[in-house]
């Protein structure tokens, strides 16, 4: 009979801090791990489960001792992966490690490809859909903010929202179908106003979830700030005070900033990529074209554009025809170099409809503090924290089907029609739930009839 | 003793028995039934009734394929009636009160007068089996049938054990004798046999009912027929009571639930959820003030009657105390008393969707051994298991009816697939996903042919269906096209039907969207469309009122029909596919899914188990 194979990898990030530790799992870990550790005082009797074994890793062919470990085993299906797991925690020499995990392929383990413990949890029913998408999250999470969502989400936090909002919905759905099943029995039911407003609540409900996927999008990826602003206003300047670090070469040359440059910072956990563009304006230089058109295209990917005027300059046509091509972009106005006598006239942005404009000087740091929390609360719109947030494109679709579902179970109820294709389209909102955790069952609605309800003769 | 030598035998001539029996002998094959006891031909258990919600739809799936049950009802029921009459037409039933006796006797008559199928009183007590294919059955006393299908229609006979109080004994149901070999038998071929529980309520003596302090309920007038071949119900209609437990009877069943054999624990076995006796009502409900009985009269020449809702497994002595609490029946004398009734039944998931076992070709099981219950649920499967053995012997591919096509098709599918779940299996209509698509209305477009193909439904049959199928398109389509306008005395007739008046013109389609607006209504705008039979307008009051609807629940079946067109090799090996879990490869391995699609309704099945199928197969067939 064919069963799962053993598989191991180093599960600890390579190169850093002071313990690593090495992950066997499936059928054969429990082998493996006797044949290389010895555990200290010399006992080898049975290892036991979920415990901690102090002792020495060796070479069974030389004896050689390779690093003085603790050691785990977690028999199937309490470990991680639903599994035998052992875990060997060893000192974190990039070298010792390599050569520990080569010991155990070197006994019939395979190496693992990347994610493949989450797959083996998720398919042993260890994790459910959401939370293993988590762990993959988790995995490529860039900030710690990015980190916590996608860790509420392995523990579950998303699964039970979801989990939540399902039973709302199976309480709506429970009253129709059983109006339909058992219309002889005596069971108050289908106040359709009641269930109108049951559904509303549960679409608000869902609405603000899916809102809450540009949250969990931007501190998952990291948002896009463009620097946009025509030559010389001090854009790079801005970057290099923003960053805390000379990156990007400042001349009195305007022009001089040709490529893109990227430079992350953190908003208050926000990750945020930075780019320094080529200014706008027009030109017959060829490059500068070529730099114009990219920068530009950048704009367009941004989550938000900075726009940065020359507060010591005049309000220019160059300005005017800037500002109106972000008009459908989130922008925060930035008006530079106010350290020196200013002479920009104001009213021109206000006719453009830019009331809030902030003040700032990128050679005298002076009001990035305000930009950054400007900058923050510009990308992610509300400032509270969402409870749970979307992180991952598939859920807020599956999410947007369930909603779109149930506006028309709102109208079928509206339109006074009978139970029956109110329940078609609660169903359909059922299985845009479900689509996100992965649990697909009619059973439950009759389960909750019985439950709920005396029927039957 | 070697008897002669059939095709097909059909062990038991209950509801499953004698649909098995008539399709198989119908379809040409040398076909015999044995019974325990051949007075008692297509008895009623339980209520006297058949139809209701997701049943009546089964009833008239039978009845397009070809089967008896909807026939027999029309014959002998007493009172018809159709529910949910507010509602939609696709959960719209029928349900009729049968006259036990009679329906027994019709039964029978057909049986008897079918060519190709012989009769016989016989207890079989073992399956004859050679190198894993049935080869016929040995009896109580030692007869031998050899043949080459075996059917087992065995109902609640198998070990049945009948609890009343703290007494118990052995029967196959209150007056027959349970059968007691044949589950060991099963047990040592290799099936997995479990037990269930049901029950039923006593029946009461109508002369010591006071009827004059209870609510009558009428049938319908005229009466609805269940067959898509009866023309009219002829025959005297009875109406059923309605009475309501109290106060005093929840306490007389509280003070001596202890006594229950449900309670005490002499039954350990789960009873269905959905049949509840009146002691676990009382216990799961407690404020709940009052429990409606329905007083159903068992036929028109007996004085016998059947308190619906009243099932119970109470010692004697409480059920009469209790019966006596209840307005109308303080006289009330207990002719057969209630009892609770464990049997052996069959795990399903040993089936093919075909009926016939996995474990032994040839071996067909058909209705409540395979944990189901209801007459219908035993009926339409015996149907299919009679319909498949005889295409088996013909070497042609089984019958099997789609979710998407059938209530019959979800009551196999959720059988073979996901088992009874420790809980006799019934059907409802939330069962089905395509809920709309199959209505009673339209059985006989959905099934005429195929069961005209099988050779059960009539040419005639089959010639009327395919007729009204043409016969809704062109309706249909005269509908969009003729227009009325705004004159005064339509919106006045639009008005007192509670419509809003028309601005511009509208085709009469238009105005049958309307959800207020029926299909006899349009009469009153359209004279010509008079003539138009009922059940040919309500097809396209259906298919033009909720075409939306309709039209996502066929969306759903493109989609469902894609997985399920995916067929899994009968010798698939799941232990060899990388990446499932153990869990998951034991149960593919045990239930052997044909397709997909069933393989993705097995419970504890994840959706990334079946992407992982689908790439397996893909590569499968690329190599
Ligand atoms: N006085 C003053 N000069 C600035 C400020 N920011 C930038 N500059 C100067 O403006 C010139 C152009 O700056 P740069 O950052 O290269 O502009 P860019 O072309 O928009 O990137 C440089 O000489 C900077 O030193 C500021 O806040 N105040
Ligand atoms: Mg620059």
């Amino acid at each position: 009979m064919y069963q799962e194979d053993t598989i191991a990898a180093v599960a600890t990030p390579m190169g850093e801090g002071g313990v690593a530790i090495v992950r066997v799992s499936g059928p054969d870990a429990e082998r493996i791990a006797r044949e290389i550790f010895a555990r200290s005082g010399g006992r080898n009797g049975r290892l036991r489960t979920h415990t901690l074994h102090y002792g020495t890793i060796c070479e069974p062919k030389t004896g050689e001792v390779l690093d003085e470990v603790l050691l785990t085993l977690m028999r199937k299906p309490r470990s991680y992966t639903g599994e035998d797991v052992v875990e060997v925690h060893c000192h974190g020499g990039p070298f010792l490690v390599r050569r520990i995990l080569e010991l155990i392929l070197s006994r019939g383990a395979r190496h693992a490809e990347p994610g493949e413990f989450t797959k083996r949890a998720f398919l042993n029913g260890r994790l459910d859909l959401a939370q293993a998408e988590g762990v993959l999250d988790l995995i490529r999470a860039r900030t710690e903010k990015g980190m916590r969502l996608a860790l509420g989400q392995v523990r579950g936090g998303l699964s039970r929202w979801i989990g939540e909002l399902r039973e709302d919905l199976l309480e709506i759905l429970v009253q129709v179908e059983a109006a339909i099943d058992f219309p002889e029995e005596e069971i108050e039911l289908l106040q359709r106003d009641q269930l109108a407003a049951k559904t509303e609540a549960l679409r608000g409900k869902i609405a603000e979830l899916i809102g809450s996927y540009e949250w969990g999008r931007l501190f998952r990826d990291g948002a896009r700030v463009c620097i946009a602003g025509k030559p010389n206003v001090g854009k790079s300047s801005l970057l290099n005070a923003l960053v805390g670090e000379e990156r990007v070469i400042v001349t009195e040359v305007p022009g001089t900033t040709r490529d893109v440059v990227e430079e992350s910072i953190n908003l208050g956990g926000l990750p945020v990529a930075l780019w320094d563009t080529a200014g706008i304006r027009r030109t017959d230089d060829q490059v500068e074209k070529i730099s114009v058109h990219f920068t530009r295209k950048r704009i367009a990917e941004a989550d938000a554009v900075l726009a940065v005027l020359d507060g010591s300059c005049p309000f220019s046509p160059e300005d005017r025809a800037i500002l109106e091509s972000l008009k459908e972009k989130k922008v925060l106005i930035a008006i530079n170099k106010s350290d020196l006598s200013p002479r920009l006239d104001m009213r021109e942005l206000t006719g453009l409809g830019y009331k809030e404009t902030m003040l700032i000087s990128a050679k005298e740091d002076f009001g990035l503090d305000h930009l950054k929390q400007e900058l923050r609360s510009l990308l992610l719109g509300v400032e509270i924290e969402p409870q749970v947030a979307l992180t991952n494109l598939r859920h807020k679709a599956a999410l947007e089907r369930a909603q779109a579902s149930l506006n028309e179970a709102l109208k079928t109820l509206r339109r006074s029609l009978p139970p029956e294709f109110v329940a078609v389209d609660l169903r359909d909102a059922k299985e845009g739930l479900e689509e996100v955790i992965g649990v697909i069952s009619n059973d439950d609605i009759l389960k909750r009839i019985f439950d709920q309800f005396c029927v039957g003769k | 003793m070697i008897y002669n030598t059939y095709d097909v035998i059909v062990v038991g001539a209950g509801h499953a028995g004698i649909e098995a029996s008539l399709a198989a002998s119908r379809m040409g094959a040398k076909t015999l039934m044995l019974t325990l006891n051949l007075d008692h031909i297509g008895q009623m258990s339980c209520n006297p009734a058949i139809g209701g919600i997701g049943k009546g739809h089964l009833v008239k799936e039978i009845d397009a394929l070809g089967g008896e049950m909807a026939r027999a009802i029309d014959e002998t029921g007493i009172q018809f009636r159709m529910l949910n009459t507010k509602k939609g037409p696709a959960v719209r039933a029928s349900r009729a009160q049968a006259d036990k006796a009679l329906y027994r006797q019709q039964m029978k008559r057909v049986l008897e007068n079918c060519p190709n199928l012989a009769l016989r009183q016989g207890s079989v007590e073992r399956l004859l089996v050679e190198g894993g294919e049935a080869k016929g059955v040995e009896t109580q006393i030692g007869e031998i049938f050899y043949g080459r299908r075996v059917i087992l229609t065995t109902g609640t006979f198998l070990k049945g054990l009948i609890h009343v109080g703290d007494r118990n004994y052995s029967a196959g149901r209150a007056g027959d004798f349970a059968v007691q070999g044949l589950s060991d038998s099963l047990n040592e071929l290799g099936f997995k046999v479990g037990r269930l529980k049901t029950g039923t309520c006593p029946r009461l003596d109508g002369r010591t009912i006071d009827y004059a302090r209870l609510q009558a309920q009428y049938g319908d007038d005229p009466p609805i027929p269940f067959s898509f071949s009866t023309e009219k119900i002829s025959q005297r209609q009875i109406p059923c009571h309605i009475t309501y437990t109290n106060s005093r009877t929840h306490e007389i069943i509280k003070s001596a639930i202890h006594r229950s054999p449900m309670y005490s624990g002499i039954i350990k076995s789960r009873g269905p959820r959905y049949c509840p006796s009146i002691e676990d009502k009382v216990v799961r409900f407690a404020d709940k003030e009052r429990h409606q009985i329905f007083l159903e009269p068992e036929g028109a020449d007996t004085v016998e009657v059947y308190p619906n809702g009243l099932s119970t497994s109470l010692p004697l002595d409480v059920q009469i105390e209790m019966v006596r609490s209840i307005q109308g029946l303080e006289r009330a004398e207990i002719m057969r008393p209630g009892y609770a009734i464990e049997y052996d039944y069959v795990e399903p998931t040993q089936l093919y969707p075909s009926l016939e076992t996995k474990l032994i070709k040839g071996l067909y099981h058909a209705g409540q051994i395979n944990g189901t219950t209801g007459y219908e649920e035993a009926a339409a499967q015996g149907l299919m298991a009679g319909i498949n053995a005889v295409l088996s012997l013909r070497g042609k591919e089984p019958t099997i009816l789609a979710r998407d096509k059938a209530y019959i098709g979800v009551l196999i599918d959720d059988l073979v697939t996901k088992g009874t779940d420790g809980e006799p299996y019934r059907m409802f209509t939330s069962r089905a996903e395509y809920r709309l698509l199959l209505r009673e209305d339209n059985a006989d477009l959905r099934l005429t042919d195929l069961g005209y193909k099988v050779g059960l439904a009539t040419e005639e049959a089959y010639r009327l269906s395919e007729d009204k199928k043409g016969r809704v398109a062109g309706l249909i389509e005269a509908l969009e096209n003729s227009r009325i306008n705004p004159a005064l005395e339509i919106n006045a007739r639009l008005e007192s039907l509670g419509s809003a008046p028309l601005r511009g013109q509208s085709s009469l389609a238009q105005l049958l969207r309307r959800p207020e607006i029926s299909f006899s209504d349009l009469v009153l705008f359209a004279p010509e469309f008079a003539g138009v039979s009922a059940s040919l307008g309500l097809q396209a009051e259906v298919e033009i009122k909720y075409s939306g609807y309709v039209q996502r629940q066929m969306e759903g079946v493109k989609r469902f029909r894609k997985i399920e067109a995916v067929r899994l090799p009968a010798d698939l090996d799941y232990m060899a596919i990388a990446g499932l879990s153990h869990e998951v490869r034991e149960k593919l391995t045990l239930i052997r899914p044909c397709t997909l699609g069933q393989a993705a309704r097995i419970s504890g099945i994840t959706p990334a188990a079946i992407s992982l199928l689908s790439v397996y197969l893909k590569k499968q067939m690329v190599a």
